[in-house]
C-alpha cells in the first residue's frame, strides 16, 4: 500500500510537471496517454497493438500511423486546414465539438494550438457491459465477494422469448469454449419436428444445432438480448461478458411462417413460449428466468389482460418471467380524464402516421360513447365528423368509409363493449387518411377513463382550445409492463454516447446515472407501481447476429456497429442498442445469479429482494417504501439481491428456520455448534442438504439431558450455503449455515 | 427498431381493409353481416375484425368447399399454414363446462393451459365452432405485439 502511495505521488508530480502549461485544455486520459507516449515512446505505440483492441485506449492503426479517437472543442473553424495538414482526420463536426483522429505522436503540438480549447481523447466505451456490471454489482457476484462462492448462473435456465438469434454466435458457448449452452430451440415459425405439448413450430434440440445457424438475416435483437444476460465474453476477451455466463440457454424464435422473416407474433405464441421454456426446466429439475423485451399498448393497462392472468398462473417457484416497462416515456402515449356533470368531454388529437388508432377504456358499469372529427391537414378548418358511438351499444365491428369531399375518405372501424372480460366497457378505434388529422372527442358524465393510442405516438391538443395533451404516466406497455407476477424493468443511462466502429460519435443524449428518457413510468391503470427496478439500458454494447444484412458495413444498422472481435476464425460485432429491452435482460441476470443461490424463489420472494437491495442515489432521490413510478425500487443491485437472497430466504417455504444465532460461528469451517432448546435423552438424526433440497451428510447424535449444544462436523463440505435440519422423527428443526473456507 | 414500428403500424391499422364490403357513411353492421350474439362468448375488438373479415370471404364460396384465405386475411391476422391447413392463434377464457374433447373434434389445437386461460390454434374454417362451444366466455386472437 505504502509502495502504491509513493508511486501515486510521483505519477501526479510526473503529470502536473509536463502538463502545467495546458493541463486546463486536456483531459485527464489525454494527459494519461501524452504521459504514456513521453515515457515509453514508441514502446507504447507498440504496446498499442494490443491497445488497439481497446484494452486501455481506443486507438487505431492506418499506414503505419497510430491514431487516438478524440472530441475537441475548437474556438476557430479555420484551424481545420491546421489539422489537417498535422495528420487528423476529422469526423463530425457536432458545433463547436469535432470528433477526430489524432496520431498520436503529434497530440502534444496539437494541444499547443490556440483554436483548440479542449481535447478529450476517447475513453474506451468497450467496456459497457463492464460498466454494466460495475453498476449493477454483478462483478462482485461473480468473485464471490464475502460469499460462500461465486455466482454466475449455473445450473439456471435463461429463457429468451425473440427474434434474431445466431445460434453459432460464441456468446452461447460455455466459459471454457467447448460446448454451446443452448439447451433448446423453439422457432416457433418453423417447419418440422414439434415441441412435444405443442402443436406448430420446430424444435431444435442441443445434439441438432450444428445443423442450424440462424432464424433471422434481418434482425439481431435476440443475439443482443441474450448476450447481456448471459454471454461468455470469450470472442471479446471478456470484455463483454454477460450477467449469467455460466447459465443455460432455451430460446423461443417468434416468427410466423406466412410473413417469412419479419417479426410477427402475438400473445398466444409468447405465452406458449414461456410454458416451453418453464417445462424444459422443470424436466431438468432446474429454475427459469423468462426475458421478455416485447410489449404492446393494446389492452387494458390493469393486469386483467387474458395474457397477464396467464403469466400469473404460469409463474412461480423457479419460475420468474421479468418484462421490458416500454420506450414510452417521452411520448404522451397515454391520456385519462375523470368525466362529471360539469365536466364531460375529452377532446384530443393521437399523432400518428398515415393510419392510427386509440384503445379506451372505462370505468365497470360507467359506459362513455366518441365522436371522430376530421380536420384539413393544410389549412386546420373541421372538414367532418363521424356519428356518436357508444360503448352500452356493444357495436361488434363496424368499418365505414367517410367521404368529406370527392376524392376524400377516412377509413374508420371500431368496437365497442359495454362489458370487456374484466366488465370494463371498452372502444378500440382505428383509422386510415392521408390529408386530415383525426380528433377523438369522448363523453361520459361519471367515470374515469384511460386511452392509449396503439401507434406509441402522442395525444396532442393541435392547438385546439379546450383539447388535451396527453400525460408521461401509465405507459408501461402489456406484455412486459403490467402483469402482477411480472417483474418489469425500467431503464437509466449509463453511457450517453459512444464512438462507433467508423469512428463517428453518436450521441444517444440524457444524463449519465438519471432516467432513460425512453424508459415508460407506471403505474398500472389499476394504480400499482410499475416499473419494479431499473436498470442499464442506453447503450448498451452487446453481440450481433452475424447473418443480420442489416448489421453489415454501409447497412442500415451498421452505425451502431462498435467491435469487432475475430474468434475461431470469424469475425465477429458488437453494437450498441437502447431500450428498456436492454434493461430487461440486465435483471434477468441477475435473478439468474439468484437462482442459483435458491433455486425456489418466487416472484415475490425475488421481488422483496430487488427491493430490499436495490440502490438509490441523488438520481432515484428518496423512494418510499411503497416504490416510484419512474425507478420502481431503484437501481438493479446483483450483489446486495443475491445476498438478501442467501441471508432472508429458505429453501422451502415450508420450513420454519430458527433464529441465526442459534447457531455459531456462522458462517463456518463446517464445523459448528447449535444451541439446544428442544432435545434431551433422545437419538437424533442431523441432516445437511443444500440448496436444491438434496441430502448430502447425515449424522446420528445421542443428546444427555443436560447437553447444551449439539456439534457439528460437516468440514468435508466445500463452501456454500446449506440447510441443517435437526430431527428425532417428531420435531423437526431446520437451521440456515454458511460454510466457508 | 423503427422498422418494427413502422411494420407493426402498417400490419395493425390495415387489418380488416380488404375483403370487406363498405357503406359510404354509414354502419356496416346490419343484417347477418354482424357477428352472432351469444349469450356466453365474447370476442375482443381485433377477433371481431377477424371474423367479419372471414365471414366476408367465407360467403363468397359454398359451405362444403375447402376454405382457402384470402392473403390480405393472412397477412392482416397473422394466419399460419401447417399442412395445408390455414389456423389462427389467440387465447380463450373458459368455465368449467369446457369440454375439451369437444374443441379437438373441431380441430382446435389446445396448447398452454395457464389456469382458466389457454393458448389454442383454431382452424380458420372452425372459428364458428369455437364460438357456439361449450365453456367458452372469451376469445382473443392473436394482436401484433413489438420488440422493446
Amino acid at each position: 500500500m505504502k509502495r502504491c502511495i509513493i508511486i501515486f505521488i510521483f505519477l501526479v508530480f510526473a503529470l502536473s510537471s509536463v502538463f502545467a502549461q495546458h493541463s486546463v485544455k486536456l483531459s485527464p486520459f489525454t494527459q494519461k496517454l501524452i504521459y504514456d507516449y513521453h515515457k515509453e515512446g514508441t514502446k507504447v505505440l507498440q504496446k498499442s497493438r494490443d491497445l488497439i483492441n481497446g484494452k486501455s485506449y481506443v486507438l487505431s492503426q492506418n499506414n503505419n500511423r497510430i491514431y487516438a479517437g478524440a472530441l475537441i472543442k475548437v474556438s476557430d473553424n479555420s484551424i481545420e486546414q491546421t489539422l489537417s495538414d498535422l495528420g487528423v482526420l476529422i469526423g463530425t463536426k457536432a458545433g463547436n465539438i469535432w470528433s477526430v483522429k489524432i496520431p498520436v505522436e503529434t497530440l502534444e503540438s496539437i494541444s499547443m494550438l490556440s483554436a483548440i480549447s479542449y481535447i478529450q481523447v476517447d475513453e474506451p466505451c468497450t467496456k459497457n457491459l463492464d460498466s454494466l456490471r460495475h453498476f449493477t454489482k454483478v462483478n462482485e457476484v461473480h468473485n464471490g465477494l464475502n460469499l460462500p462462492k461465486g455466482f454466475t448462473g449455473k445450473d439456471v435456465i435463461i429463457g429468451i422469448v425473440d427474434n434474431g438469434f445466431d445460434y453459432t454466435n460464441p456468446v452461447f458457448l460455455d466459459p471454457a469454449g467447448t460446448s454451446n449452452r443452448i439447451k433448446r430451440i423453439w422457432e416457433q415459425g418453423g417447419y418440422g419436428s414439434k415441441p412435444v405439448g405443442f402443436s406448430y413450430g420446430r424444435e431444435i434440440k442441443e445434439n441438432q444445432l450444428s445443423l442450424y445457424q440462424t432464424d433471422s438475416e434481418e434482425d439481431s435483437h435476440g443475439t443482443h438480448v441474450s448476450g447481456i444476460a448471459g454471454g461468455s465474453g470469450l470472442a471479446s476477451g471478456g470484455q463483454f461478458t454477460g450477467v449469467a455466463p455460466s447459465a443455460d440457454y432455451v430460446l423461443v424464435s417468434l416468427s410466423n411462417n406466412c410473413t417469412g422473416n419479419a417479426f410477427s407474433t402475438g400473445q398466444s405464441t409468447i405465452l406458449d413460449g414461456i410454458n416451453y421454456i418453464f417445462q424444459y426446466a422443470a424436466s431438468v429439475n432446474k429454475p427459469a428466468v423468462v426475458n421478455l423485451s416485447l410489449g404492446i399498448h393494446i389492452g387494458p393497462h390493469d393486469g386483467t389482460s387474458l395474457f397477464d392472468q396467464a403469466c400469473d398462473a404460469l409463474a412461480g417457484k423457479g419460475k420468474i418471467i421479468v418484462g421490458a416497462a416500454g420506450n414510452e416515456g417521452n411520448s404522451k402515449v397515454h391520456i385519462s380524464h375523470q368525466f362529471s356533470q360539469i365536466d364531460s368531454i375529452l377532446m384530443t388529437f393521437p399523432q400518428s402516421f398515415l393510419s392510427g388508432g386509440v384503445d379506451i377504456w372505462g370505468e365497470q358499469g360507467k359506459d362513455f360513447c366518441f365522436r371522430l372529427y376530421y380536420y384539413d391537414y393544410d389549412s386546420g378548418m373541421l372538414a367532418d365528423s363521424s356519428d356518436l358511438f357508444c360503448t352500452q351499444d356493444n357495436l361488434p365491428y363496424v368499418e365505414t368509409y367517410d367521404t368529406i369531399a370527392a376524392s376524400n375518405r377516412i377509413r374508420v372501424y371500431y368496437a365497442t363493449s359495454h362489458s370487456e372480460f374484466n366488465n370494463k366497457p371498452r372502444a378500440s378505434i382505428g383509422f386510415s387518411f392521408s390529408q386530415f388529422i383525426v380528433g377523438i372527442k369522448v363523453f361520459g358524465t361519471d367515470g374515469k377513463i384511460d386511452m392509449w393510442n396503439i401507434t406509441d405516438m402522442p395525444f396532442e391538443s393541435a392547438g385546439l382550445q379546450g383539447a388535451k395533451e396527453g400525460d408521461y404516466i401509465k405507459c408501461v406497455g402489456e406484455i412486459g409492463g403490467t402483469g402482477i407476477r411480472i417483474i418489469s424493468v425500467g431503464s437509466y443511462t449509463t453511457r450517453n454516447s459512444y464512438t462507433n466502429i467508423d469512428g463517428n460519435l453518436i450521441n444517444i443524449g440524457g444524463e449519465n446515472q438519471n432516467i432513460s428518457s425512453f424508459s415508460s413510468r407506471g403505474p398500472t391503470a389499476d394504480g400499482r407501481v410499475k416499473p419494479e427496478i431499473t436498470a442499464p439500458g442506453s447503450s448498451i454494447i452487446s453481440s450481433v447476429n452475424s447473418f443480420d444484412t442489416f448489421m453489415q458495413p454501409m447497412e442500415a444498422d451498421w452505425e451502431s456497429v462498435t467491435h469487432e472481435f475475430t474468434y475461431n476464425n470469424k469475425n465477429w460485432h458488437y453494437a450498441a442498442f437502447d431500450g428498456t429491452s436492454m434493461a430487461t435482460p440486465a435483471t434477468v441476470g441477475v435473478i439468474a445469479l439468484m437462482l442459483e443461490a435458491n433455486p425456489t424463489l418466487t416472484p415475490e420472494i425475488v421481488k422483496e429482494a430487488l427491493k430490499q437491495s436495490a440502490i438509490k442515489d441523488n438520481f432515484t432521490g428518496n423512494i418510499g417504501s411503497n416504490g416510484d413510478n419512474t425507478w420502481g425500487r431503484g437501481k438493479l443491485n446483483a450483489y446486495d439481491a443475491v445476498k438478501y437472497v442467501i441471508e432472508h430466504t429458505p429453501v422451502n417455504e415450508d420450513f420454519i428456520i430458527e433464529k441465526p444465532n442459534l447457531l455459531f460461528p456462522n458462517p463456518s469451517d463446517g464445523r459448528f455448534s447449535i444451541i439446544n432448546n428442544d432435545f434431551s435423552n433422545e437419538n437424533l438424526r442431523i441432516e445437511l442438504y443444500d440448496v436444491y433440497g438434496s441430502l448430502l451428510k447425515s449424522i446420528s447424535a445421542n443428546v444427555e439431558a443436560n447437553d447444551l449444544l449439539i456439534k457439528v462436523d460437516a468440514g468435508e463440505l466445500a463452501s456454500g450455503y446449506y440447510f441443517v435440519k435437526i430431527t428425532n422423527n417428531v420435531k423437526n428443526k431446520f437451521f440456515r449455515v454458511i460454510i466457508y473456507k | 427498431m423503427t422498422k418494427y414500428l413502422l411494420f407493426f403500424t402498417l400490419s395493425f391499422l390495415i387489418a380488416s381493409c380488404c375483403n370487406c364490403s363498405h357503406t359510404e357513411k354509414s354502419q356496416d353492421n346490419s343484417g347477418d353481416n354482424s357477428v352472432p350474439k351469444t349469450e356466453t362468448v365474447k370476442l375482443s375488438s381485433t377477433t371481431l375484425a377477424f371474423y367479419k373479415n372471414y365471414k366476408a370471404e367465407r360467403v363468397k364460396i359454398p359451405p362444403e368447399s375447402k376454405f382457402i384465405p384470402s392473403a390480405a386475411l393472412i397477412n392482416d391476422f397473422h394466419l399460419s399454414k401447417v399442412d395445408d391447413e390455414f389456423y389462427i392463434n389467440g387465447m380463450i377464457k373458459v368455465n368449467d363446462k369446457v369440454n375439451i374433447e369437444e374443441l379437438t373434434a373441431y380441430g382446435i389445437k389446445i396448447n398452454t393451459k395457464a389456469g382458466n386461460i389457454w393458448t389454442v390454434v383454431v382452424p380458420v374454417d372452425s372459428f364458428n365452432n369455437l364460438m357456439g362451444a361449450k365453456g367458452i366466455e372469451y376469445i382473443q386472437i392473436d394482436e401484433q405485439v413489438k420488440i422493446r
